[in-house]
């Protein structure tokens, strides 16, 4: 069994606006971890019956999102048969058309969102975030809504997430050259192993 | 001399005068007592009042009460030779309030083949139905008060036991396939401890997956190698008479697996959302032990097989990546969910049920157990005996004829 990062692949919006997160995180799975991780991320349409064959999925992007008929149907069966969808607003901006859009699309398939709690098992998946999600540069930057957002939101199903939702651009921050990690001082994506190891465990 | 031998004469008449008094004045011995089902509350006491009770045999056509089973029973335990007979049909219960899924009852029955079962509780009948295996399982979603089950006009009712199952352990590489699994078994109530390995030295547990203790696992499922210490500790496990699954490589276990398994297999035609199990790629299991046995085999060769090892009994799946059943569809998801349920099912060790006073369910087998397996009346033997009574009777007439004879002859000689 082979681990692969798979981007949502949807009618409406830019959903490839964040192109080189797939190849940052599978780097980082592979150099923390010894899980068995594809090399390179794979794109699926959420109108698609393959989006099945990926229990990991995410999406991004800036623009207004709305799922067709066949892509709300396949979203509601994927939550419900324990997939695991990661959702960051590539915006971040909580009064932007992507999260309005996204959120309400959502709460419509699958209900409304919980807060996550900052103690919960996705901060001590992997790497321990004692202070909830990592905050991102472009929150300090006071890009988008000039805010940096606490919490992350939450589809839950028997326990477990299913949708996580996040405001913080992560897919900005993820968005660069593997290599040029070297340059960081403190590597950004290891929250990324978090959500992949959660998504394999729990 | 005459007068010495009617002395003796007279001593020998008194002997066996008072042998026969003492055979008058106790209770005579009964060899052998033919009794019908329904007679037994009247004829047992009387029965047990009898100081030389030897053989018993007792012709069913109708259900023992549990009192009167007893009583035979005990009737035997203290000697004497208690037999039956009779056409009993074959019933037995066993109902357990689940601790997932809101407290459904499993019911587990045994039942001659199309015999009609009607299970009832406290508000009325639940279903009706014609056996078709011996075995069944019945999964009530409410039942209220006690489960009432008649089996072939056999009524057996039981308060249905909390499930007491032990966790089960789930020791693998961190993948979907260890996720989904876990997943499935907590949907069906079962309590999972898990040791997933994500990094050397790393791993993500649930529960206490180890050290493996009998007293709270009762089951291991194995996905990838063990270390030694961890198949040590599983061998103990299952040699005691715990269950283990084993699914792919399972290295470090070779000992206990019933096979090996050879090279994956992709079925023709199969795709890549599987609809159904046969859809799955899977590695057939090879050089197969003796003692084992094949339970599921395909046109590709055996995709399952279990044997016993001690006390407890190796599972061993060839399935590879169920976990595309539980994402494919909801038929998959619920196949996905039986098959590992049932893995685990059928290694895992009884726990104990916790007798409920009153409960009677499962008559025929009670019966045996207490009694032995049916006999005839005619294998009954009463124990062979002197017959006192009459010898001291053919005594006492010989010695007082010999004496009046002796008497008679006084004088003449």
């Amino acid at each position: 069994m082979t681990f692969a990062f798979a981007t949502l692949q949807y009618e409406s919006g830019d959903w490839d606006s964040a192109p080189l997160v797939p190849a940052n995180v599978v780097d980082s799975v592979a150099r923390y971890t010894e899980l068995d991780v594809a090399p390179a991320g794979v794109v699926v349409s959420l109108s698609s019956r393959d989006v099945f064959r990926y229990p990991f999925t995410y999406l991004t992007g800036h623009l207004p999102v709305r799922f067709t008929p066949a892509e709300r149907a396949n979203l509601i069966e994927y939550v419900d048969r324990s997939g695991f969808l990661f959702i960051d607003d590539h915006n971040h901006d909580i009064d932007g058309q992507f999260h309005r859009t996204v959120t309400d699309e959502l709460t419509r398939a699958c209900g409304p969102m919980i807060v996550l709690p900052n103690d919960h098992a996705l901060y001590r998946a992997f790497f321990t975030f004692s202070n909830g999600p990592p905050t991102t540069s472009h929150e300090l930057n006071g890009w988008g809504d000039n805010l940096v957002h606490k919490t992350l939101k939450a589809v839950v199903r028997d326990g477990r997430i299913g949708v996580l939702y996040s405001n913080k651009d992560y897919s900005s921050e993820w968005s660069y050259h593997p290599e040029n990690k070297r340059f960081l001082p403190v590597d950004n994506t290891k929250f990324a192993v978090n959500l992949v190891v959660y998504a394999l465990t729990r | 001399m005459r007068s010495r031998v009617e002395v003796v004469l007279s001593a020998l008449a008194l002997a066996a005068f008072t042998v026969l008094a003492i055979a008058a004045w106790m209770p005579p011995a009964v060899p052998h007592f033919a009794l019908a089902a329904g007679h037994l509350e009247r004829v047992l006491p009387e029965w047990t009042a009898r100081p030389r009770a030897e053989t018993l045999h007792v012709d069913l056509h109708e259900q023992l009460s549990p009192a009167e089973r007893d009583w035979l029973a005990a009737l035997k335990w203290v000697g004497s030779a208690v037999t039956w007979n009779g056409g009993l049909p074959v019933a037995a219960v066993e109902a357990e309030r689940e601790s997932g899924n809101g407290g459904a009852v499993l019911a587990r029955l045994v039942a001659a083949a199309a015999a009609r079962v009607v299970s009832r509780d406290q508000l009325g009948t639940i279903d009706s139905l014609e056996s078709a295996d011996p075995a069944m399982e019945l999964r009530l979603p409410l039942v209220v008060g006690d489960l009432a089950v008649e089996i072939s006009g056999v009524d057996l009712r039981q308060a249905p036991s909390v499930s007491r199952r032990r966790n089960v352990v789930v020791l693998a590489t961190a993948g979907w396939e260890s996720r989904f699994v876990i997943a499935a078994l907590e949907s069906e109530g079962w309590q999972v401890d898990a040791r997933l390995r994500v990094g050397p030295g790393i791993a993500v547990t649930q529960g206490i997956p180890l050290p493996l203790d009998t007293a709270r696992h009762g089951t291991v499922i194995v996905e990838g190698a063990v270390d030694r210490q961890t198949a040590t500790a599983i061998e103990a496990l299952v040699r005691s008479g715990g269950g283990l699954v084993l699914s792919g490589s399972s290295g470090g276990l070779e000992d206990l697996a019933p096979g090996r398994p050879g090279r994956a297999v992709r079925p023709v035609g199969g795709l890549s959302i599987p609809a159904a199990r046969r859809d799955l790629e899977f590695r057939p299991l090879a050089r197969v032990a003796a003692d084992a046995e094949a339970l599921d085999v395909t046109g590709g060769g055996v995709r399952a097989a279990a044997r016993r090892v001690g006390a407890g009994r190796v599972l061993q799946i060839g399935d590879e990546d169920t976990w595309r059943l539980a994402m494919g569809s909801d038929a998959g998801r619920r196949e996905h969910t039986r098959l590992w349920s049932r893995a685990v099912a059928f290694v895992r060790p009884r726990d104990p049920a916790t007798p409920t006073v009153g409960d009677d369910v499962a008559p025929r087998a009670a019966l045996v157990s207490a009694l032995g397996q049916p006999g005839s009346a005619g294998g009954v033997r009463p124990t062979a005996k002197v017959p006192w009574e009459t010898l001291a009777g053919g005594l006492l007439f010989a010695a007082l004829i010999a004496e009046w004879t002796a008497r008679r002859l006084r004088g003449r000689a």
